[in-house]
Parts: C-alpha cells; sequence; structure tokens
C-alpha cells in the first residue's frame, strides 16, 4: 500500500514508518482502539463512576506506581514467579533427562508425573497452605510445581526421542552415559525444553495469582482483588495489566531463547 | 588364519540374526592395513549391519570379528565411521563437530586445534569453522563427518554409504577427494555402497553381498592403478570389472532368484 501511494505524482517520498505500517498491522490496533472507545462510552452513560474505564486506567497508572506497596506487591509475585520457574526448570530438566533416558525410571515415574501435569494446580492450593500455613512460601511451592512437571515431561519426550545417529555417533567416538545424557541428549532436546519453560511460565504465572488470592498472600494478585474490593477498580486493573505486560513478555523472551539456543530447530 | 601376513580387519563366519530372520551369514572377509575393500550389494541386503558390527554398533549372533586381533564387543577407539546421514550434532559448529571425539579423550586442548585445523584443511573446508551443519550444504556436512573420523588417525575406516544422500556432481568429486587424502595416508578402509561404480572406484577389492540371509557372493580384485585419477572411468578395465559385478550381483540365478529378475533392474543398479 505504501509502495502504491509513492508512485503517485506529486506525493511526499513516505518514511520508514509508513511502510511499516500496513493493512495488516493497523487492524488489530483500530480493533484494540474500537473497543477500548466502546468499553468507555457505556461506562460512562450506563454504569456508576467506580467501574473501571480505559482512561481512567491511565489516569491510575501514576498513582498506583506511586506507591510503594505498588513494587512491594511487584517485586513479590514476579520474584516468586522468576524464583520458583527457574528452581522448577532446573528440577524438571534433571529429572526429565534421567526419565528420557533409563526406560525403568520412566515405568516408575511417568505415570504419576503425567497425572499430576493434567491436574489443575490449584487443587493442591489446600493441601500446601496446610503444610506450610498463609506464607509466601505457599506461592513458592505452587510455582515451582507448576514449572517442574511441564519441563520434566517435555524434557523427557525431547531426550527419548533423539535421531538414532546421534547416539551411534557418540558410541562410535566414545561417548560414555554422562557424555550422551548431557551432550547428546540435553542440547538434542534443548527446543523441547524451552516450550516447557514456557509453558512452566504461563502455569506459573496463573497459579502465583491464583494462591496469593486463595491464601491471602501480599502480592499483585492479592492487590488485585484488595483494590477492587475498595472499589478502585481502575487501580486494580493497573496491576492486571501488568501481570498482561508481564506473560507477553516472557513469552517474546522464550521465542528468542528458542531460536538462540536451537536455531537449527527453524521457526 | 593367514599366520603371517596378518590383516587389520579379520570378519570370520559371521552370522546375525534378529529373531527369525536370519541377515548375514558365514560371512568371511579381511581387510590389509593399507586397502580399501568396497561392500556392494543391493540396499536392505545387511552390508550396513555387517558394517555396524565391524564398528562394534551391533552383535553378531555367531562367528567373530578381530581388528588388530582384538575381538570387537563394543566400538574400539581405533575404528572411525562416517555416517550415511552424516551425524553432525546440530548443536555444535563444524570445529566443535569435527573436535568431538578427541575432546572425549580428553586430548590436550592444543593438540586438539592443531588436529582439527589440519582435517579442516584437508576436507577443503577452511572458512566454514564457525558454521552449523544447518548452514552447510550436504556435500559440506559430509566433508565435516569425514574429517570428524580422519581426526581421529583411525586405523580402520568404516565408511556407510557415505556419499550417498549427496547428490550425483557433488558425489562424484568428493569420490575423487576421498581417494586423494587416502593417497597421502593410505589407511584400512571398509567401504559400504550400493552403487558398483563406486565400489569399483574406490576399492583394491569388492566384496559382492547378496541374498537372504546376505552371504559373499564374490570377491573381486581391482587391479586399477593408484593414484585412481578421473580417467580410470572410462578405461576398459573398470568398465570391464563393472560389468563383472553386475553380473555377480543379478546375473548368476542363485537361491532360486532368477536371472530374468537380474537383467530386468539391469539399467536401474547401473545407475544407482
Amino acid at each position: 500500500m505504501a509502495a502504491l501511494g509513492d508512485r503517485i505524482a506529486g506525493a511526499p517520498p513516505r518514511g520508514g514508518l509508513s511502510r511499516w505500517l500496513t493493512a495488516e498491522r493497523l487492524a488489530p490496533v483500530v480493533a484494540g482502539l474500537a473497543f477500548l472507545l466502546l468499553w468507555q462510552v457505556y461506562v460512562e452513560a450506563r454504569l456508576p463512576d467506580f467501574v473501571a474505564t480505559p482512561l481512567g486506567i491511565v489516569q491510575a497508572f501514576p498513582s498506583t506506581l506511586a506507591k510503594a506497596r505498588f513494587w512491594s506487591d511487584v517485586a513479590a509475585t514476579l520474584g516468586a514467579i522468576l524464583e520458583g520457574v527457574f528452581i522448577g526448570s532446573v528440577a524438571g530438566i534433571l529429572i526429565g533427562v534421567v526419565m528420557g533416558r533409563v526406560r525403568e525410571l520412566n515405568w516408575f515415574l511417568s505415570a504419576y508425573i503425567r497425572a499430576l501435569y493434567a491436574l489443575p494446580l490449584v487443587a493442591l492450593v489446600p493441601i500446601v497452605i496446610i503444610w506450610v500455613g498463609y506464607e509466601p512460601a505457599a506461592r513458592m511451592i505452587i510455582v515451582i510445581i507448576s514449572a517442574f512437571l511441564p519441563v520434566a515431561v517435555t524434557t523427557a519426550d525431547g531426550t527419548r526421542a533423539i535421531a538414532k545417529e546421534y547416539l551411534d555417533v557418540g558410541k562410535m567416538f566414545g561417548a560414555r552415559t554422562h557424555h550422551v545424557w548431557f551432550g547428546i541428549a540435553l542440547p538434542a532436546a534443548l527446543p523441547y525444553i524451552v516450550a516447557g519453560i514456557e509453558m512452566g511460565f504461563a502455569r506459573g504465572i496463573t497459579n502465583a495469582i491464583a494462591v496469593e488470592v486463595l491464601a491471602s498472600i501480599n502480592g499483585m494478585g492479592m492487590s488485585v482483588f484488595t483494590q477492587s474490593a475498595e472499589l478502585n477498580e481502575n487501580a486494580s486493573l493497573v496491576y492486571v495489566v501488568c501481570l498482561a505486560v508481564f506473560a507477553v513478555g516472557v513469552r517474546a523472551l522464550m521465542i528468542r531463547a528458542r531460536r538462540t539456543v536451537a536455531p537449527w530447530y527453524g521457526g | 588364519m593367514p599366520p603371517s601376513d596378518d590383516p587389520r580387519l579379520v570378519v570370520d563366519n559371521a552370522s546375525l540374526h534378529y529373531g527369525a530372520l536370519d541377515v548375514l551369514a558365514d560371512v568371511s572377509l579381511t581387510v590389509q592395513s593399507r586397502e580399501i575393500v568396497s561392500i556392494v550389494g543391493p540396499s536392505g541386503c545387511g552390508k550396513t549391519t555387517l558394517l555396524r558390527c565391524v564398528g562394534g554398533l551391533n552383535q553378531l549372533n555367531g562367528g567373530e570379528i578381530r581388528i588388530d586381533g582384538q575381538r570387537v564387543e563394543k566400538p574400539l577407539p581405533m575404528v572411525s565411521m562416517v555416517f550415511q546421514h552424516f551425524g553432525l550434532f546440530p548443536w555444535r559448529n563444524m570445529w566443535s563437530n569435527i573436535a568431538y571425539g578427541l575432546m572425549l579423550r580428553r586430548t590436550p586442548k592444543a593438540e586438539i586445534a592443531r588436529r582439527v585445523d589440519a582435517a579442516i584443511e584437508m576436507v577443503g573446508l577452511k572458512g566454514f569453522e564457525k558454521s552449523y551443519p544447518h548452514q552447510l550444504s550436504g556435500g559440506m556436512q559430509q566433508r565435516a563427518g569425514l574429517a570428524r573420523a580422519l581426526v581421529m588417525e583411525p586405523k580402520l575406516l568404516l565408511m556407510d554409504e557415505p556419499f550417498s544422500a549427496i547428490d550425483a556432481q557433488t558425489r562424484e568429486q568428493l569420490q575423487f577427494e576421498l581417494l586423494r587424502i587416502w593417497d597421502r595416508r593410505p589407511t584400512a578402509m571398509m567401504f559400504v555402497t550400493h552403487s558398483i561404480d563406486e565400489a569399483v572406484l574406490m576399492g583394491d577389492r569388492v566384496v559382492v553381498l547378496a541374498g537372504r540371509p546376505a552371504h559373499v557372493r564374490a570377491l573381486r580384485r581391482v587391479d586399477l592403478p593408484r593414484p585412481r585419477e578421473r580417467s580410470v572411468v572410462t578405461s576398459p578395465e573398470f568398465l570391464n570389472l563393472r560389468e563383472q559385478v553386475w553380473h555377480d550381483l543379478f546375473g548368476q540365478p542363485t537361491d532360486g532368484e532368477t536371472a530374468s529378475r537380474g537383467r530386468g533392474v539391469r539399467s536401474a543398479a547401473g545407475r544407482k
């Protein structure tokens, strides 16, 4: 479209922005703006003024971000997610490699890990609270398990599905068991592992918020509810927007990570 | 057993079966220390299986394989293999793929660098050290596969249809480069192929493996001069040998196979 515009006689030369801004890229922006406008107009016209509006959320940003409480919430929740996913992923990778490479261990563990993987982990929150009490440790435990399960499953699948020729090469050139596990199986499974960690983050975020609400642990999820309960809907949604930005950012980072650690995997 | 002239590799009455399926039956052959022995046979006849047994990747059910007198029960360090589908690790760059075997042996770093660089030079991959396999053509990947095997300075080199996954022109180029490399440092080589031309071109002897289970149907000495130049493929000796091997494979009705079936696949077999 931009290229066509360039050719129109007398039209001023277009910059990089207009070339980048194609109809395809513009469409979601238009749809989003239309939705926000509809939201704004409808709430102003029909609903009480404590109900959140897009402009209200924007206005609530500076005051919310100015509070020390906001930043302690962010540090608590995102810190727990990052730490928990890290611990869960490392544990998942180690167990997953062993499960993938030692058939007998897979027989013992696979059924349980896969059953837990299929279970909504929120169901475990009451049990974890009984163990550790209404403490941040409950959130940490749930996040660790949330990341551990998908990473263990994908790592096990990835390390089991190695091309036979790689194993032959390893044997031929004198690879011992640990060389095969960590020098062949693990790198071959990297694309699977990154996918597992991405899933671990998605579940970790969801479950961290759920635990905060269910166990009244201070954090972003808790504040979403307290702010909302105090009729600060706009401030509540500031937290939601920040969580969404974090989730989208992590996903983008994971896609990049996969391209960096496994450039051969395509995509 | 030849008592005086000890061959590097002895395959002695090798037999192998998977369950009820007999794959190899009493296969015997030898490879001398500076000799290339081609193993030719139809696809799926068991020649790769035989090579894998020599490499220690598969186990025999009967008979035995000895390399320099040592019985093969697992891969031996003095043996290297070049794989049909290259078998390069996609997460290692070319240099580090070639260094793989030496790294596993904890060779000193300086020595690894020296030997890997020399091997890269030898196979003509200079300048591609940092490239990853997915960035290289099939021909270049197999050059790296060859360098990875050569850098180990093996006493026996096993070639598992190394050029069959490479386009025809590059294949021809690589065949002559391998011959040139071998001329500089002759070593014992077992070269498995399904191409009669390639078997005759590479080998000092050609073992024709055929039948079900596979057995040695014929053994041909190739008295073509070395170093082998490109012109050799048009010489009457070459064409004559090619014809003989073809007849070994398809010409004689043995084991209930008919001569007419052999003639029917002549053109296909000749071109493969």
